[in-house]
């Protein structure tokens, strides 16, 4: 397994934002799922190397980041797209993507404006290459962080909710975007939104609380609100959540009533049976 | 067009093989006819190269004043480019730097029997301070973040921000010092040397708090000791400035000892 | 995409369309180039500058003539700033092909116009290579073939009164 997380804690004041999370990612996409406020930035930020966990240990290509060389090692082969990338407005596309080029330690100029060049391709900016940032759309913004966490082929990428704010048309071409750059990498990308777990992740670890409360397949994650989705007429008192469909009828998550149809359960009932799950004290799901 | 190139033709005009009337007749119909012009002979890797000479003069943004100064004083060019970004080489914070010590220079004068150019000897060492404070730090830089996680060495890239801003704010400083009318037995010393003991804490300090707040700490600190010490005696005297020198020395040793805290936050 | 096409993209900003027009032109505009002076390393640069140009300039092209003609204007004069060893910019407003010899000269073929042309000598064969298959004005010949300008003239109206006698 190309990374491996082990019993990592860590806490802002008396708030333990991570709270024992252990896990592994191989290639492949794996989708870390959880509502705001579960950790998720917080143990992104820890795999990109950027954030130390009280506890814990983490393996990255079997390199510990504890370890300043080993660290910097790690970040040669790292790709990393922060929750809120930031940018110099005044820069170029181009430029941008230089320094940061710059900073990843391309040092030989013509390799390196080949290297921009390429990237930029890749996420379809090449012709935004003489824009200045400023005057670039909030889409084509995330597509240049996209870019920069490309620069110099890393085998690890760690996307913080790349698909956040995007409206839906975007969000389809950025998934796709990312599943044709997923081949032969670790991805690691959180979100909160399930149709994203479910578009493209061959995985999905669900935070919440700073704890991991699944880990496996998306298939599997459904699978856990089976019996617990049902057709109801009436608004459902024993409901969970609920979503009322179009034709009247109500979609119901929770303990089911007796006598009622069962419906498919998708991801996001399981998600849904999960982190309720979590909240009222009951036992955490198994992998 | 009544009448097209045919390839072998084509090809002798290339080798030069045409003689002048023809070649003359064979470019102006080129001129118009698109079709023939594509049986030029091409060789792909050379026009690539060329391409590739075109899009840097088109892409690669001019470099700033700054930056080619670096460059020419032989810093490589990538280390220029980074350097040359601290928010701290800007223009603005240069203009700033003048106007403040246009008014220190202009307050020194304004009462020299009463000590007034120790004015002067207060605010230059504070300058540099302010520098780093904008050198480095998600307070001041938006790409902080992505700093942090790269490969390169936050400590050296501070190292090479802070000589930049040292060099430009003492550089300034030194512009002014002629008009400040202080003493003969008080030299530069007593403003550069606090200068650096100042800088090299604040930049100690950086390893643990954000930057701006360890200017905030040193800006405070100084104004703490010297402003009382002005009436109790000369703060600027040889054993202040050796005072100085101790600061400077152990705060420049703390800097380097923790220099693998500077690119990872929570580092124990 | 049609040229003129190209060049709209390219005044908007995308390098993408300024690459399609030079895998188009570059070629043959070398290819002509090479026929002018015998200095590859100045041509090649003169060819950079030439699309450098034509990325700052897109916008200016107002559909007068081909756009192979408008790039060949360009080239030529890059190609002779290069050769006189300045760098600044000249001319870079095209000037417009005096289209009546232009047409005569490409649409007849080199057959007839051989022989129109072989009358010519050296020196005034080279005025009409200036003047009009080049499109260069008076002044730029002239500077090219370090010739004054009145020479430029009066040589100009001798080859089309020679050429002209041989084609009637």
């Amino acid at each position: 397994m190309q990374v491996s997380v082990t019993d990592v804690h860590k806490k802002y004041g008396s708030r333990a934002a991570l709270d024992g999370v252990s896990f592994e990612l191989g290639r492949g996409i794996t989708g870390l799922l959880g509502p705001n406020g579960a950790g998720k930035t917080t143990l992104l930020r820890c795999l990109a190397t950027v954030l130390a966990p009280d506890r814990g240990r983490l393996e990255i290509f079997g390199l510990d980041p504890d370890r300043p060389s080993e660290r910097t090692e790690i970040r040669r082969r790292l790709g990393y797209l922060p929750q809120e990338p930031g940018f110099y407005r005044n820069f170029t596309c181009f430029d941008f993507i230089d320094y940061l080029a710059i900073l990843k330690e391309h040092v030989d100029r013509s390799d390196r404006h080949n290297e921009v060049r390429r990237v930029l391709a890749l996420t379809g900016l090449t012709d935004r290459s003489t824009t200045k940032i400023r005057k670039l759309s909030g889409g084509m913004r995330r597509r240049l962080a996209l870019a920069q966490s490309l620069l110099g082929s890393p085998g690890l990428l760690v996307l913080d909710e790349p698909t956040a704010g995007l409206d839906p048309e975007l969000r389809f071409r950025f998934r796709e975007l990312i599943t044709e750059l997923s081949a032969d990498r670790v991805v690691f990308l959180s979100t909160h939104q399930t149709e994203d777990v479910a578009a493209i992740c061959d995985r999905v670890i669900v935070l919440d609380s700073g704890r991991a409360r699944y880990d496996g397949t998306p298939s599997g994650l459904a699978e856990l609100a089976r019996g617990n989705v049902w057709l109801s007429n009436d608004r459902p008192a024993s409901a969970r959540i609920y979503w009322r469909m179009a034709n009247g009828q109500y979609r119901a998550v929770g303990k089911p009533p007796p006598n009622v149809d069962m419906l498919e359960p998708t991801i996001e009932d399981g998600y849904v049976m999960l982190v309720g799950a979590a909240g009222l004290g009951e036992e955490p799901a198994a992998a | 067009m009544t009448w097209h190139i045919d390839q072998p033709t084509m090809n002798r005009y290339e080798e030069g093989g045409l003689d002048r009337v023809a070649a003359s007749s064979l470019e102006a119909h080129t001129n118009q006819c698109g079709q023939c012009r594509s049986l030029v002979s091409v060789d792909p890797g050379i026009f690539e190269l060329q391409w590739l000479k075109i899009a840097d003069r088109i892409e690669v943004g001019r470099r700033g004043l700054i930056e080619r100064a670096l460059e020419r004083s032989g810093v490589p060019d990538h280390i220029a480019r980074v350097v040359a970004l601290s928010p701290a080489l800007r223009a603005s914070f240069v203009l700033a730097v003048l106007l403040v010590l246009v008014f220190a220079a202009a307050a020194s004068t304004s009462n020299p029997g009463a000590g007034s150019y120790r004015i002067f000897l207060i605010v230059a060492p504070l300058l540099p301070v302010a520098g780093v404070a904008m050198a480095f730090g998600k307070l001041v830089d938006p790409a902080h973040e992505l700093t942090l996680a790269s490969p390169i060495d936050a400590f050296r890239l501070l190292l090479w921000r802070a000589a930049a801003v040292l060099t430009v704010s003492l550089g300034a400083a030194f512009l002014f010092w002629p008009v400040v009318p202080a003493p003969s037995t008080v030299g530069f010393a007593a403003w550069v040397i606090p200068a650096f003991a100042l800088t090299l804490t604040t930049l100690a300090l950086s390893s643990r708090f954000e930057p701006s707040v360890g200017s905030g700490i040193v800006t405070a600190g100084w104004l703490l000791v010297i402003l009382p010490a002005l009436d109790s005696g000369n703060p600027f005297g040889a054993y202040a400035q050796a005072l100085s020198l101790g600061l400077a020395f152990v705060a420049g040793v703390l800097f380097v000892l923790r220099r693998d805290h500077f690119n990872r936050k929570g580092q124990s | 995409m049609t040229d003129a096409e190209l060049l709209v993209d390219i005044a908007a900003g995308q390098i993408g369309a300024l690459r399609d027009l030079y895998d188009r032109h570059a070629p043959w505009l070398a290819a002509r180039l090479r026929h002018r002076s015998s200095d590859r390393s100045l041509i090649e640069e003169a060819l950079q500058d030439t699309f450098v140009v034509v990325w700052r300039t897109a916008g200016r092209y107002r559909g007068e003539g081909d756009v192979a003609a408008w790039l060949w204007g360009i080239a030529i004069r890059k190609l002779i700033d290069r050769v006189r060893g300045s760098r600044t910019p000249r001319l870079e407003r095209p000037s417009v092909m005096e289209s009546a010899e232009e047409a005569v000269l490409a649409g007849i073929g080199y057959g007839e116009l051989g022989k129109a042309m072989a009358r010519l000598s050296p020196e005034l064969m080279a005025v009409v290579q200036a003047r009009i298959l080049d499109g260069l004005s008076t002044r730029e010949a002239a500077s090219l073939l370090r010739i004054p300008t009145g020479t430029v003239k009066t040589r100009l109206m001798r080859a089309k009164q020679i050429m002209r006698e041989q084609l009637t």
